[in-house]
């Protein structure tokens, strides 16, 4: 048997004809496949096509209490009988049942219900592919580079060291820094979900989380400002992940914006750490300044970036050092 | 749920069982004691009818990893397994190419360097599809490898990929392909490697702790089974399956203790699993112990309670 293509109905039949299912076992077959049995919260209407009885909506498994309140469509008399397979209502218009069961909206202010989440702000379909993208190291564990093995050899060198091609890796885990400076409040919780996801395709006991405000020079941590600390980058090879608008958000002349200096000492820092740093910015590239996007690779938080704009983006920084 | 037709472990499953096994420990992979909910075995008998890959997913201690090996021996298949790590490579899995032997072979010159071919070292799914030509790919390449009689391999095989969230997240997308043809090519000699045609498809099982969420088009390929952390009554049943049931129900009194704990336990202390309950009951059966006292109370902390962050030392 050859099974390239997706699992698809074919399955649950080949399944359930195999193993003699019952509707019952059917149903649980069908979820082990991955086709969600989902219950309709409203009723689904079936329209009647038989030509010889009155076409009316039947909300399946009403009672028949409020099937009565429902209107009931009649054939209209004088209406030339046309050969269809489908035939037409001439009732007045069929209300649906929940029209008369709606109710006021609360008062201002009296919603319980949370407000909407926010749209994210990349694409959802590419985001595992974006971050996967920007947070994977490159150490050198690929393929044998023989290019690089001809060219020693070539020239009557002796091989120290099997060369091999630099492959992308999840397995240093990552250092997310979280921008907490006003500047960034329209995203917070963008920050909450990203960090959330980068939890879920690193791996949560491989993420360390800090947060800081201005730049993380100027001291990050975990928990309430008082208890945060110098910062110290991570182990050598470790990604530096930053959720931040690198200051271009902020009033210039606002507390906790750091400038362009600050930055790049920053970056200096975690380069020579042996650190990748790669920045998330929910702004577009030409409003960070050009010396910031040579230092470290600015990511645009943003539904164009793509999972190639990445790679390009993040490719120079995430080469292995050594 | 009903349908047994292709695998059913009613009346097998405690066949070659040792009775109060006072050493093994609870995540046993030797395939010899296993409880089968229905669910569990509806998804088996789902994945052998579909030729699909089996993904189990669950909490530690649900027996995720342990299910392979019990499906193996019941079906009367070649058990084999790969434990995928954080260095794992989906190319590991299909076969490894030893190119510090070839290189080496070549730069002792003369005779020493052979056919490519004698550099490619076969993993487990090359094992799967076509475990003839595995063997004879070991014996070119100069590798020991175990014999296996003309039935064993008649019979197929059952490969357990565990823990496959542990590698990184291209990994299962690269065996989509492997495990939807059932075939692969190393990429160093052009070698066509192909599953038998007149063996049944190998079951492959893979295990997820969901550490990392799993790409959706690996997710739309497999039967999907999630295996749920056992009641009370579950864990009582599987001690009895174990041997390490009481006369007096102390290890029902046990199950209810592990779960009060497991539906209490937050933050810094591990949630006690299947394996943590069978650990206590044995070590409470070893040393006579009743279920008050100093003793039982020590049990419980080391046995059921497990830390999972190293303590806070002083300032």
């Amino acid at each position: 048997v050859r099974r390239r293509a997706e699992i698809y109905v074919g399955d649950l039949v080949l399944a359930a004809r195999a193993l003699d299912a019952s509707p019952q076992t059917a149903v649980a077959i069908a979820e082990l496949l991955g086709f969600a049995a989902v219950p309709s919260a409203e009723p689904v209407q079936v329209l009647e096509t038989r030509r010889d009885e009155t076409p009316e909506l039947t909300p399946q498994g009403e009672g028949e209490a409020e099937a009565e309140d429902e209107p009931v469509a009649t054939e209209a008399e004088a209406e030339p009988v046309v050969p269809s397979e489908l035939t037409r209502s001439t009732a007045s218009p069929l209300l649906p049942s929940w029209l008369s069961r709606l109710e006021p909206l609360d008062a201002a202010g009296a919603a319980t219900e949370p407000d909407p989440e926010p749209e994210p702000l990349f694409l959802p379909r590419w985001t595992p592919g974006i971050l996967a993208a920007a947070v994977s190291a490159r150490d050198r564990e690929g393929p044998v580079d023989v290019d690089r093995i001809v060219r020693r050899l070539a020239h009557a060198r002796p091989l120290e060291e099997l060369p091999r091609l630099p492959w992308p890796t999840l397995r240093h885990g990552a250092q997310i820094l979280v921008d907490a400076s006003s500047g960034l409040d329209p995203f917070s919780r963008d920050q909450v979900h990203l960090v959330a996801r980068l939890r879920r395709i690193v791996g949560s006991e491989r993420v360390e989380v800090l947060r800081f405000v201005g730049c993380p020079t100027r001291g990050a941590g975990t928990g309430p400002v008082r208890t945060w600390m110098r910062y110290e980058p991570p182990r050598t090879g470790k990604p530096v992940v930053l959720l931040t608008d690198l200051g271009v958000g902020l009033a210039p002349f606002a507390t906790d914006r750091a400038g362009t200096g600050e930055w790049l000492a920053f970056a200096e820092r975690v380069r020579a750490a042996g650190c990748p740093l790669v920045a998330f910015v929910p702004y577009p590239r030409v409003r960070v300044p050009r010396a910031l996007r040579r230092a470290l690779a600015v990511v645009p938080w943003d539904r164009t970036t793509s999972i190639g704009a990445v790679r390009r983006l993040v490719g120079p920084v995430l080469e292995p050092t050594r | 749920v009903d349908a047994t037709k292709h695998f059913e472990p009613k009346g097998k499953a405690r066949k070659g069982r040792k009775e109060g096994d006072a050493t093994a420990g609870g995540d046993r992979l030797d395939g010899l004691v296993y409880v089968w909910p229905r669910p569990t075995v509806l998804a088996v008998n789902v994945a052998l009818a579909t030729a699909r890959p089996l993904l189990v997913s669950g909490p530690p201690g649900t027996g995720k990893s342990s299910l392979a090996p019990n499906v193996a021996r019941i079906t009367g298949r070649r058990y084999l397994h790969e434990f995928v790590t954080s260095r794992t490579q989906a190319r590991d899995l299909l076969y490894r190419f030893d190119a510090l032997r070839r290189l080496r072979d070549a730069q002792a010159g003369g005779t020493a360097l052979k056919d490519d071919q004698a550099y490619v070292v076969p993993g487990v799914l090359w094992d799967a599809f076509d475990p003839e030509g595995a063997a004879a790919q070991r014996e070119l390449a100069g590798i020991e490898g175990g014999r296996r009689s003309r039935r064993e391999l008649a019979a197929g095989a059952v490969v357990l990929l565990d823990e496959i969230d542990k590698a990184d997240p291209d990994v299962p997308n690269s065996l989509l392909e492997a495990l939807g043809e059932l075939n692969f090519t190393v990429d160093e000699t052009g070698f066509l490697v192909e599953a038998k045609q007149d063996r049944p498809t190998p079951l492959v099982i893979v295990t997820t702790n969901d550490e990392r969420e799993l790409s959706r088009p690996f997710l739309r390929r497999c039967v999907v089974l999630t295996l749920p952390a056992p009641d009370a009554k579950g864990l009582a049943r599987i001690a009895k399956e174990h041997g390490l049931d009481d006369e007096d129900d102390l290890h029902v009194r046990v199950a209810e203790r592990v779960v009060e704990l497991r539906d209490a336990t937050t933050g810094s202390e591990g949630s006690p699993s299947t394996a943590e309950y069978l650990d206590a009951l044995r070590a409470r059966r070893s040393l006579e112990t009743p279920l008050d006292g100093d003793v039982w109370e020590a049990i419980e902390r080391v046995a059921l309670l497990t830390p999972t962050e190293p303590a806070s030392t002083p300032r």
